[in-house]
């Protein structure tokens, strides 16, 4: 293995594949800062160019970019409440109180470097473990995924900060969003009213943009003139970074949001939305200062962070040896192999070792050249935020029309988001938490899907799950959850409504 | 004649063609695809139009129209300009099964119909352990109890909905989101056979997770040459999914000419098929006419199938 | 924040009555296929309903985020959200360019009160920057408008 791995190091020590290990690097953190536009859209827009080179230079390309938009999806996180990308939609909660503290720069700096360790953590997984997770994803059949959704659903406890009511009104409208479209089963299209743009469902894009992006503009417009009460920023890069007591209380989180991230990221279904919630959840449980969730709490971002970023890697064991596609960018990834003539599958080891091993090498050299990227250039964001807001907020407005068009080109989405913004603001003005609405939207889809496959198998004998094991257990975290999120939270002393 | 009346003859035959090719196409054409780049349509449509760019010596621009399950990008060249400008990407997809059950913009009529150029591959595999080794083995089991298959949708659940309706199988459809995830399924002995593409299932086929029991389509699969097709082990059926081009109708008759011949000529070409091999398609080089009544043949057979199985609207 | 919550409430429960009317026209359950199309969304109809009623006897207490103030009486909320909301009226009408400029304008002038002079050359800036940033460095195919023809014609811009 470790001559494999010397071979991808020699395969990448090309002047061409480490300018393309950059580029990817660099283009990718700038897709994800930039809201909207994501990194299915711009894959799809070099995929032509990466035709011209050959195989392994254009995945390294491709998938330099894919991870550069784990870590650029951040800052607009921390710094604007839009999340640069679904997966993000979590910083946004403590990311951002963080920001309004003072200690953005803290927050951008943990998530720099909890994605490092969390991503190389992961690249070391899919180095070391593809065969037998491969293994698991291929056990995962309808049963175990519903189970695993309905146990991604039952986090919502955790979030029910704002009161239960509240959080059930939430994911279940974030359902039911999810359920507009084409039928998984049958094809019949629901709630569709003959408007063609959500015969596909409602779009993402429109979705968090809106609900984040466009009612934090609408609430920045009610802020009047006063700045965001910034403490004067530190002055030297060091300033910017996280203080000793944030670092320790990072640790663990970052630890666990690595090692959960993969194997969540790993399952197609699972994803890097569910990974970061999931992180969330947990840490939220865990941390000796629940109050401070919502608030600011450094756990809140190193966690989720860490976790998208190793789900990330995770993603690319199906998609190497299974040719499984778990989202649209390794969607993307996949056509890109077999335009180059690459089968993944488990005979990619043999058949092009050079390949493979150049791809992994580039994914730690991408993990770190991402970090040396963020770090310095967290100052800079940071001053970003000094900006006078009718700047910020012009800015913002137009990224996320401009953002929201280009992932589909059509000009529904752009009037839905629009649709979104006034519903974000309005909920938010309420006391709702936006986060179970995601939740519920992403997950939602499969488990009616996996549900009704399911009982299609078993023709109808909902009773066949007792044959699961994995589906099973996974339920009975599910009970375990909500009892645990709703029946012995720790409640505060003083009812709280920090929860958005 | 003497040399100067030659002079000019030659210089006003060489005229000739470049006035002949001032007049259309003058400049570039634009072809929609029906889904997401990087994909199996987008790419070998890319391919095709690469080489009708050398032909039609204009530029051929590809936009992706994704949605609706491949009805977006044929909807919308249908309310486009009639000048021969603006095309789209049509398959099996958009003509022959979304029109049972989604409300469209169009019909089959809607359209001037260019020539097919890539065909779909289909095979049946089972798990590798199964106990059925032959076609015939599935087909008596299924007969006697009910047998679960993946697949990704259309047109491969139809053909099997057909054996039911033939031979009394009772083969249950469970679908996928797409067939990769649909041959897993059956690698994870979910379901009982799969029916899909050939790029998806030859990884597991080669490393021995899953058996080959036929090719599903008209030929034989280039990589298993010993494994026969169902009409070969004695099933009449096949299933089949051409791709090809449409415009908005209307079109004058001689651009439609002209661009079927350039598209026909492209999608002969071996840059061609060498992509199209690699999604586990073939070259498929239809005449307009004949791609046509294709779709509507299928579009009349499908139906029924479709309402049978409760998944049509109408 | 509980006329708020309430109000949401109010709202949901409106939405569950409509979802479920038209979630009824769906299928709910096949003879081949088990659950129909419309099973998932008539129960999760029923149950929005039902959390609804929870939200509004129980709408919280707390901060209201964004201040007390009605937001109606903000000039500067009022021209924001009309900015949103044009654009994305507009769009289809006019292009980006056009309406994005607009919108920034309409917000600068009237919403933050800044001489026209400022409020005209940000609006340029910024919408000269996205366009140059999405448009022609990025290969976005932008909406179709006369602006957008223009510049496209220059080979810099591709319509979408």
């Amino acid at each position: 293995m470790m001559d494999g791995l010397l071979q991808g190091f020699g395969v990448l020590m090309t002047f061409q594949n480490l300018s393309l290990c950059l580029i990817g690097a660099v283009l990718g953190t700038l897709v994800g800062v930039l809201p909207g536009l994501g990194p299915a859209t711009t894959i799809a827009l070099l995929l032509p160019i990466s035709l011209k080179l050959d195989p392994t230079g254009a995945i390294i390309l491709l998938a330099g970019i894919y991870y550069g938009v784990a870590y650029g999806g951040t800052i607009t996180s921390v710094l604007m409440r839009i999340p640069g990308e679904a997966s993000s939609v979590v910083t946004c909660i403590d990311g951002y109180a963080m920001a309004r503290k003072g200690r953005a720069g803290a927050a951008l700096g943990i998530a720099a470097i909890g994605s490092f360790i969390a991503g190389t953590f992961g690249v070391l997984g899919v180095m070391l473990l593809s065969p037998p997770l491969a293994e698991l994803v291929i056990a995962f059949g309808p049963w175990e995924y519903a189970a695993l959704m309905l146990a991604g659903l039952s986090l919502i406890a955790f979030f029910a900060a704002s009161g239960v009511a509240k959080a059930a009104l939430m994911a279940l409208v974030g359902l039911f969003l999810g359920s507009v479209g084409l039928d998984p089963i049958t094809g019949t299209s629901r709630f569709t009213f003959g408007i063609p743009a959500l015969v596909d469902g409602v779009n993402i894009a429109p979705l968090a943009l809106g609900l984040f992006g466009l009612s934090e503009l609408l609430f920045l417009a009610l802020s009047g003139d006063k700045k965001p009460e910034i403490l004067r920023p530190p002055s030297t890069l060091l300033g910017f970074m996280p203080n000793r007591t944030e670092w320790k209380r990072s640790a663990m989180p970052i630890a666990r949001g690595s090692v959960l991230g993969f194997f969540v990221g790993l399952l197609p279904g699972g994803g890097a939305v569910l990974a970061s919630f999931l992180s969330y959840a947990v840490e939220k449980r865990l941390t000796k200062y629940p109050e401070e969730f919502g608030k600011g709490a450094i756990e809140g971002v190193a966690g989720p962070e860490s976790a998208n970023n190793s789900g990330t890697a995770g993603a690319f064991i199906p998609l190497l040896t299974l040719g499984i596609p778990s989202n649209a960018v390794t969607a993307l990834l996949l056509g890109a192999l077999l335009v180059h003539g690459v089968q993944p599958g488990p005979m990619i080891l043999e058949r092009q070792p050079e390949l493979y091993w150049g791809v992994i090498a580039s994914m730690y050299l991408g993990n770190f050249i991402l970090l040396v990227l963020n770090l310095p250039f967290v100052g800079f964001f940071v001053r970003a935020l000094e900006v006078p807001r009718r700047f910020m907020a012009t800015a913002i407005l137009l990224v996320c029309v401009i953002g929201t068009w280009s992932t589909g080109l059509n000009h529904f989405d752009v009037l839905l988001a629009a649709a979104f913004g006034i519903v974000g603001f309005l909920l938010r003005r309420g006391g709702f938490d936006l986060g179970p609405l995601v939740l519920a939207y992403v997950l939602g889809p499969t488990l009616e899907r996996s549900l009704r496959q399911a009982l299609l198998i078993s023709d109808g004998d909902l009773t066949q799950v007792v044959h699961h094991p994995i589906a099973l257990g996974f339920l009975i975290v599910s009970a375990a959850v909500l009892l645990s999120g709703l029946v012995f939270r720790k409640r505060p002393a003083v009812v709280q409504d920090g929860g958005s | 004649m003497n040399r100067r009346q030659a002079l000019l003859a030659t210089g006003g035959t060489l005229m000739l063609p470049s006035l002949a090719r001032a007049a259309w196409p003058e400049r570039e054409i634009t072809v929609l695809v029906a889904y997401g780049a990087g994909g199996s349509t987008d790419v070998c449509t890319r391919a095709v139009a690469a080489e009708a760019e050398k032909i039609l010596n204009v530029p051929v621009q590809i936009v992706n129209r994704t949605g609706g399950q491949g009805t977006s990008a044929p909807a919308q060249a249908a309310t486009s300009r009639p000048d021969g400008y603006t095309l789209a990407t049509a398959g099996m997809a958009a003509l022959a099964i979304m029109p049972h059950v989604l409300d469209l913009s169009y019909t089959l009529d809607s359209f001037s119909y260019l020539p097919g150029y890539a065909r779909y591959l289909y095979g049946i595999a089972v798990p590798a352990d199964s106990p059925f080794r032959t076609m015939a083995e599935l087909i008596d089991a299924g007969k006697q109890r009910r047998l679960t298959f993946a697949a990704a949708g259309a047109p491969q659940n139809i053909g099997m909905f057909e054996l039911n309706a033939r031979l009394r199988t009772r083969f249950g459809f469970v679908p996928f989101p797409g067939g990769a995830e649909a041959v897993t399924a059956a690698i994870g002995k979910h379901v009982d056979f799969v029916v899909q593409n050939p790029p998806e299932m030859l990884p597991a086929l080669q490393s021995g997770r899953l058996r080959l029991l036929a090719s599903a389509s008209d030929v034989r699969w280039k990589e298993f040459p010993d494994v026969g097709t169902l009409r070969e082990q004695g099933i009449d059926l096949a299933v089949d999914s051409v791709l090809g081009l449409v415009g908005p109708k209307d079109i004058p008759s001689e651009r439609v000419e002209l661009l079927s011949r350039a598209f026909l000529q492209a999608a002969q070409a071996p840059a061609v098929a060498d992509t199209l091999h690699r999604f586990g398609m073939i070259p498929a080089p239809v005449a307009a006419a004949d791609f046509e009544r294709m779709q509507r043949t299928a579009f009349a057979e499908f139906g029924p199938h479709l309402r049978a199985a409760g998944l049509a609207r109408r | 924040m509980r006329g708020y919550a309430r109000g949401v409430g109010i709202a949901a429960l409106i939405f569950a009555g409509l979802a479920g009317w038209e979630a009824s026209r769906l299928q709910t359950w096949s003879p081949f296929e088990g659950p129909g199309p419309g099973l998932v969304p008539q129960i999760l109809a029923v149950l929005i309903a039902i959390a609804a009623i929870g939200v509004m006897a129980a709408p919280g207490d707390g901060e209201l985020e964004g201040g007390e103030a009605s937001p109606l009486r903000s000039r500067c909320f009022l021209a924001y959200g009309a900015a949103m909301l044009g654009v994305a009226i507009a769009l289809p009408y006019l292009g980006f360019i056009v309406t994005g400029f607009a919108a920034t304008l309409l917000v600068l002038r009237f919403g933050e009160n800044r001489p026209m002079r400022e409020s005209l050359l940000w609006s340029v800036a910024l919408v000269a920057g996205v366009t140059l940033l999405f448009g022609t460095a990025l290969g976005v195919p932008f909406p179709e408008g006369a602006a957008e023809r223009l510049i496209a014609s220059f080979g810099l811009l591709r319509l979408g």
